[in-house]
């Protein structure tokens, strides 16, 4: 789609790779399977290690994905902040 | 506001605030802006890391336990200082407003809400610490100092690894109990295989010596090398004692030379074969069959330890103890063993001490008669 605008994956891929894991993110609070038994695992948790390395290096794998998550989330509370900054500053 | 504790931790580190850290993100305009709020700032990261990220932790830790994962305890860690944390460090990266807070000591909130330039911190921290922004659920804004001491209790941190070491190593104990169960059925099961083994291997040397005995009773007198080559099949069987009796026992025909050879058979001093030795020697021409005196028992448990070839005192007893089952391994042990070793060799079966006292006692007694009764026959 993008074949003919060269470097546009590289320039933005931060986005992408951002894009992706909003992708598969979507709707997980409200999917009905967030509920956890006591004292298990949630199902992705087993998700993400099927996939990956063990030892350190899946570690590190696993690491980097919560990682670009948190980053992630934090930007997207970084956009809600700064869309209610003003009322904010009116209850302060 | 969000702040994030992961539940997995250093490994080895214990499970104590000042050994986490939480992912914080604040709002940029607060830390600039407000220096006021980086105190309640750090106090709720505190507060979180206490009361939400220890459990957090210890729910990760109780499902990998219960995924069969282990998770090794308090190797040696230093304590890390916290002696100079400032109120909010500084970001994860320049201009970033990712802030990782360290976790402080137990007990430290209550320095932090009594700075010395603040007195009235208590009273203002919930209401700055609650912008609209936060998206983290507090567990409360209430300061929770008061479940601590006004100052860190070096005690009570004592008092606090000690209980996590003694919960540690009891999930040790149990873990080492476990595995000692399984060590010991191990153990058994083995035994069992070695005397199932040892009973097999018995069957067939004496199945091979009945068959080389008949091969030389039918064969002519130049088979007398065959039942030499049989002696190698039992390594374990070559009493001195009894060869001299087998010189001492008159040579009536070639069938009976080569019978006496066989240590299955022959074995005229030992004591678990009374009735086969008297047999042998009083009447030659029963020896075809040793089975003879199984027809006279009635019981077959009974049969099964008479044809193992045991005196009657060992009979006698191990029918009164309900030990038929080791009447197999108690004959193979006697018939294999010089009566010096009975005593070490039985402690193969995982009987009790006076058990297998009593069971040695029988066994001398046979052989005392056993002794007796082949020396008036030879006389």
């Amino acid at each position: 789609m993008l074949s003919d605008q060269r470097g546009v994956f590289t320039r933005y891929q931060q986005s992408f790779l951002a894009s992706d894991l909003a992708w598969f993110a979507a709707g997980a609070s409200e999917d009905k399977m967030h509920h956890v038994q006591p004292n298990t695992f949630h199902s992705l948790f087993g998700v993400s290690r099927e996939n990956t390395p063990t030892g350190v290096p899946g570690n590190k794998i696993r690491a980097g994905v919560r990682q670009h998550l948190r980053q992630l989330t934090f930007d997207l509370v970084h956009s809600i902040i700064f869309l209610s900054l003003s009322s904010v500053n009116v209850n302060i | 506001m969000v702040i994030h504790v992961e539940g997995a931790t250093i490994p080895g580190a214990p499970h104590l605030p000042e050994f986490l850290k939480a992912d914080v993100y604040l709002p940029p305009h607060l830390v600039d802006e407000r220096p006021e709020c980086h105190l309640p700032i750090a106090a709720m990261v505190q507060t979180f890391i206490e009361e939400i990220g220890i459990p957090t932790v210890n729910r990760y830790i109780a499902a990998g336990r219960a995924f069969g994962w282990t998770f090794p305890q308090n190797q040696g860690h230093a304590m890390p200082s916290s002696q100079n944390l400032a109120l909010i460090p500084p970001p994860a990266k320049i201009g970033s407003a990712h802030y990782i807070f360290r976790g402080r000591p137990y007990g430290s909130l209550s320095l932090l809400a009594s700075p010395p330039q603040q007195s009235n911190s208590d009273q203002r921290q919930p209401m700055t610490a609650s912008p609209t922004l936060t998206t983290a659920t507090l567990p409360s804004s209430q300061p929770t100092d008061r479940h601590f001491p006004a100052e860190p209790d070096p005690i009570e941190f004592a008092m606090i690894n000690a209980a996590e070491k003694i919960v540690d190593l009891e999930s040790r104990l149990e873990r080492a109990a476990l595995t000692e169960a399984e060590y010991v059925q191990e153990i058994t099961n083995l035994r069992n295989e070695l005397a199932e083994t040892y009973a097999t291997l018995r069957q067939q040397e004496a199945r091979l010596a009945e068959l080389a005995e008949n091969m030389s009773c039918r064969g002519s007198s130049s088979h007398h090398g065959s039942p030499s080559s049989s002696y190698r099949v039992s390594p374990f069987t070559t009493p001195q004692p009894s060869k001299g009796k087998h010189r001492a026992v008159p040579n009536a025909s070639q069938c009976h030379t080569s019978v006496a050879q066989f240590p299955q058979l022959a074995y005229v001093s030992n004591p678990s074969r009374p009735e086969k030795a008297l047999n042998f020697s009083a009447s030659p021409s029963n020896h075809q069959s040793p089975e003879t005196p199984r027809r006279t028992k009635p019981k077959q448990e009974v049969e099964s330890v008479v044809s193992s070839g045991l005196g009657p005192a060992t009979i006698k007893f191990i029918t009164t103890h309900n030990l038929a089952r080791f009447g197999q391994i108690i004959s193979l042990i006697v018939k294999n063993n010089s009566p010096t070793k009975w005593s070490a060799m039985l402690g193969v079966l995982s009987l009790s001490d006076d058990v297998r006292d009593n069971l040695l006692n029988a066994l001398t007694a046979d052989l005392e008669r056993g002794e007796a009764r082949n020396q008036e026959i030879t006389v």
